[in-house]
């Protein structure tokens, strides 16, 4: 299929909707703990790697 | 800050599995005036984001620190590009990863070779690849008749998005810094953390994350000094 940014435009706007109405986020401590429940939910994983704890930092 | 936001941070819990990893304790800055007056604070600001599959591979990077706004968009692009990786067989997953990157930079492998590892996306702009530190061609060619990433878009449609929640953000591009620091890695830390994955030897964090950090953030994770030391010659250093 040839590229066209016209396909892009769903990807970009289809998320928002199933963003709204959710728990704020709950935060693994590591990197396997957050595999190992994807494992699980089947959903993609966020990394945040920073200097310091983020949860003594304001990020 | 970003996480504070709850609308990122609800957006986040619906959508991904979320996790942090520290890389280092944080640099802490402390200058005595001499007259009672001392400032203390911390370096922030060097920080990644790895947007992963379920399976841990990586898909798409974020370095730096953006507005809630912008982070937003990066986790719902990153989501969607995460839904249409994992559609297809696992054994085309990380091509089609390296693909989508090349794709967002607009450019091909052999191009980077070429160039002797300086990308020019548009003029202005200046990506460079340490090509000693990434390993780049045979897997990342395309198979004949392999079809196009439906994801392919041009960098102006990435950005409107973006400029757009920036704008209804209220966020005046003047005087508030975190917008100069928004553009920086939209235009050019981001591109840069692109190039390397598109080009890495493993789409894991483990092998990415240092790479970015140095060729990216200009932070070598194995230097205690976190790339300071040059200029603090003259200094005591203290161990």
């Amino acid at each position: 299929m040839p590229i066209t940014p016209l396909l892009l435009v769903p990807l970009l706007a289809a998320p928002q909707s199933s963003f709204a109405d959710h728990p704020v986020a709950e935060w693994h401590t590591c990197f396997a703990d957050a595999r190992a429940a994807a494992a699980e939910s089947g959903r993609p994983i966020l990394l945040f790697q920073l200097f310091g704890r983020l949860d003594e930092e304001r990020c | 800050m970003i996480f504070s936001n709850e609308t990122v941070s609800e957006a986040l819990g619906a959508a991904f599995e979320c996790a942090w990893e520290s890389v280092g304790p944080v640099p802490q800055v402390r200058i005595d005036f001499g007259n009672g007056d001392v400032l203390e604070t911390t370096l922030g600001g060097n920080v990644l984001t790895s947007f992963c599959l379920s399976n841990g591979t990586v898909v798409d990077l974020l370095p730096g620190v953006t507005t809630p706004q912008a982070y937003l968009v990066a986790a719902q692009q990153a989501a969607g590009l995460a839904r249409t990786i994992e559609a297809r067989p696992e054994r085309q997953q990380d091509r089609a990863i390296r693909e989508a990157q090349q794709s967002f930079l607009g450019v091909w492998p052999w191009v980077l070779h070429l160039s002797g590892g300086v990308l020019a996306s548009k003029p202005g702009i200046r990506i460079a690849v340490d090509l000693d530190a990434v390993e780049p061609l045979p897997h990342v060619e395309r198979a004949p008749n392999t079809p196009s990433l439906e994801v392919a878009v041009s960098k102006s449609l990435g950005e409107l998005p973006l400029l757009t929640s920036i704008e209804l953000s209220g966020v005046s591009p003047i005087s508030d810094p975190l917008y100069a620091d928004t553009r920086k890695v939209e235009t050019i830390l981001r591109p840069q953390a692109r190039a390397v994955l598109a080009s890495a030897d493993a789409l894991t964090p483990a092998a990415v994350t240092p790479h970015v950090f140095r060729l990216v953030l200009k932070i070598d994770l194995d230097d205690p000094y976190l790339g300071l030391s040059k200029e603090l010659v003259g200094s005591r250093l203290q161990r």
